[in-house]
């Protein structure tokens, strides 16, 4: 790999974001795998500990006899209930003790990648390092990397540099983090740390943009001038589509639906429409955080399949005259979407009105056209009518059919005085992955190297370097 | 600034030197060289004409240019305003757009006295009157 071509190494560019991971080699025009930002693992039952350290055994010793008695009709009793539930590792010794020790458990193996986190393995917890766009757990992120580099792209770290994109408002630690990642740990020979934002801007041609991207946890609005951040500008809510996702379950809730996944499946007959499904489950007890993963993955499906955005303003009537599309979930249950399937999409538009039950946080979202409004608005006034009329639309949650033109005449709708010009790539990929084909081409220039972190200016001045070199 | 670090050939800079403080020179167009190592000069002309400066942006890649723009102010005194085009049409592929994009800020930055800076994804948004009212801004 390291020798294809003869005189260039290729770099890798790496691009983590809160649902999808893209990885690949710089200078192609898509990622060469992208897979699931999320890792599975199983807690390790509390006793593992023991041995390693005397105090600990010396204290559960004691808390054994002391609630001897009633630890032994405890554990019965969730020894019985693991049964129930087909726990496979029933904990005679600790069973009392575990929720006492839930902190100091370990997590056991990594599962990483769409076949290991979607196979059911029973207490199999499920997490995404990533939150609201910053690296939240460490340890989840070195497994992503790892997959990304040694069982996807299967490369030798210490042969390519590495460029990784980053949220416009990543913090100075991370991103100190991130460089000490990349060079104490995997021995990259060089590092570059690009805004996501921006790398999305200048693949579409433009160093200054109002870069729109909304995801699965989160939309965010950006305004970027000649090629930089201007970050009082920078609009960010945690209304994207996973929320989406989940009020479809609650309609589905309300209608007295279960969203079943697949892997709780044995057997299913088909049933006419709107009747309840005909299905044989599987007795496979999961934890709630692999549930809803599942879950989400059919809602996923769901979106894509029938969701679609009205064209102007929301009209029940214009609306209801729309055909109707047909749905049919993993249980066989099945039904023709209506009017539903333009109110789902329609949160991101006018969340006050279509967002049910709503959490504290969630009272408070605006709508996208609002968000961008009030972002460009941040902005020095003599940016704006260069920031209106380049409005950058990427992220997953943005493909709705019927959504930039949607936006464009919400834009055009709120009075200002900007001429409002949207780009919305229609190539799929480039509006999944803009960030990272933008990251992909910059590192393939052959210029590109002199503005490289290299090993060497990393070991003479430390992980500060990032914030020097990559502003 | 995540920037390319492509070069800006010294004619550049001359010409656009040219333009500035002679009469003669209208308009002058760069792009990056074909070695992507450098950024040149493609064209440079002495004539006026607005729409066949228009001409020389082409329909599917990127471009930029330097114009020297010539109007009337209310008071119907004649004005001279140096404007700086960045050209990257929507049907331009991804990888010049990048290129150049992240390319400008160099060249950009070593042309002193530029007035006006223009991003044009459109013919649109180089026409003469769209210029023109940015400049009377």
């Amino acid at each position: 790999m390291g020798t294809y071509g003869g005189d260039e190494v290729a770099a890798l560019v790496l691009s983590v974001g809160h649902t999808w991971t893209q990885a690949g080699y710089a200078g192609e025009d898509t990622p060469k795998s992208i897979f699931p930002t999320s890792v599975g693992w199983v807690d390790l039952p509390a006793e593992a500990d023991q041995g390693d350290d005397a105090d600990n055994s010396e204290d559960t010793q004691m808390q054994d006899v002391t609630q001897d008695g009633a630890s032994a009709s405890d554990s019965n009793h969730i020894g019985k209930k693991d049964a129930d539930g087909g726990d496979v590792a029933p904990q005679p010794v600790g069973a009392g003790l575990v929720p006492s020790k839930k902190k100091i458990t370990k997590r056991g193996k990594y599962y990483v990648g769409d076949g290991e986190i979607s196979c059911w393995r029973p207490d199999m917890e499920i997490k995404s390092p990533m939150k609201d766009g910053l690296v939240e757990d460490w340890d989840a992120l070195e497994q992503i990397w790892d997959h990304a580099f040694l069982k996807r792209l299967r490369c030798d770290p210490t042969e390519h540099p590495l460029i990784i994109t980053e949220s416009a408002w990543n913090t100075r630690e991370i991103r100190e983090k991130l460089t000490e990642l990349a060079f104490e740990k995997y021995n990259f020979p060089a590092f570059f740390v690009a805004k996501d934002a921006v790398m999305t801007a200048f693949a579409a041609g433009r160093p200054h943009a109002l870069v729109v991207d909304s995801g699965g946890d989160m939309t965010s609005v950006v305004p970027v001038y000649d090629g930089y951040v201007l970050r009082k500008g920078i609009m960010r809510q945690s209304l994207g589509g996973d929320v989406l996702s989940d009020q479809v379950l609650q309609q589905f809730k309300a209608s007295d639906v279960e969203v079943t996944p697949q892997y709780l499946i044995a057997k299913k007959s088909p049933v006419i429409v709107g009747q309840k499904p005909n299905v044989v489950l599987r007795d496979r007890p999961a934890t709630p955080s692999f549930h809803k993963m599942m879950q989400m993955r059919v809602l996923h499906d769901f979106k894509e399949s029938v969701c679609q955005v009205a064209e102007s303003t929301y009209n029940e009537q214009n609306i209801s005259t729309r055909p109707q599309k047909p749905y049919e979930l993993p249980d066989g249950y099945n039904f023709n979407f209506g009017t539903e399937r333009f109110k789902v999409p329609e949160i991101m538009f006018n969340p006050k009105e279509f967002l049910k039950n709503p959490t504290p946080e969630q009272e408070n979202f605006v709508g996208l056209p609002k968000l961008i409004f009030n972002s460009a608005q941040s902005c020095d006034i003599d940016f704006r009518p260069t920031l209106f009329g380049n409005v950058v639309l990427t992220g997953g949650n943005t493909l709705f059919p019927g959504f930039a033109d949607r936006l464009h005449w919400e834009l055009n709708s709120i009075p200002h005085s900007y001429k409002v010009k949207l780009h919305a790539p229609g190539n799929t990929v480039e509006r999944k992955c803009g960030s990272w084909l933008g990251g992909s081409i910059m590192a393939s220039l052959g210029t590109f190297h002199q503005l490289w972190i290299s090993r060497k200016e990393y070991d003479e001045s430390g992980s500060n370097i990032v914030n020097k070199k990559c502003v | 600034m995540a920037s390319s670090g492509v070069k800006v050939h010294q004619n550049c800079i001359d010409t656009f030197q040219e333009l500035k403080l002679g009469k003669a020179l209208k308009y002058i167009i760069y792009k990056v060289s074909d070695d992507l190592k450098s950024i040149e000069v493609v064209k440079q002309s002495e004539d006026a004409d607005y729409d066949n400066f228009l001409k020389e942006l082409p329909e599917d890649d990127c471009r930029w240019a330097v114009y020297d723009f010539a109007y009337k102010t209310a008071d119907g005194g004649d004005r001279n305003k140096i404007v700086f085009y960045s050209w990257a049409p929507d049907n331009a592929r991804v990888k010049s757009k990048m290129l150049y994009s992240s390319s400008k800020e160099g060249l950009r930055k070593v042309l002193n006295g530029l007035a006006v800076e223009v991003q044009g994804t459109d013919l649109d948004e180089v026409a003469h009157e769209t210029v023109l009212e940015k400049i009377r801004r």
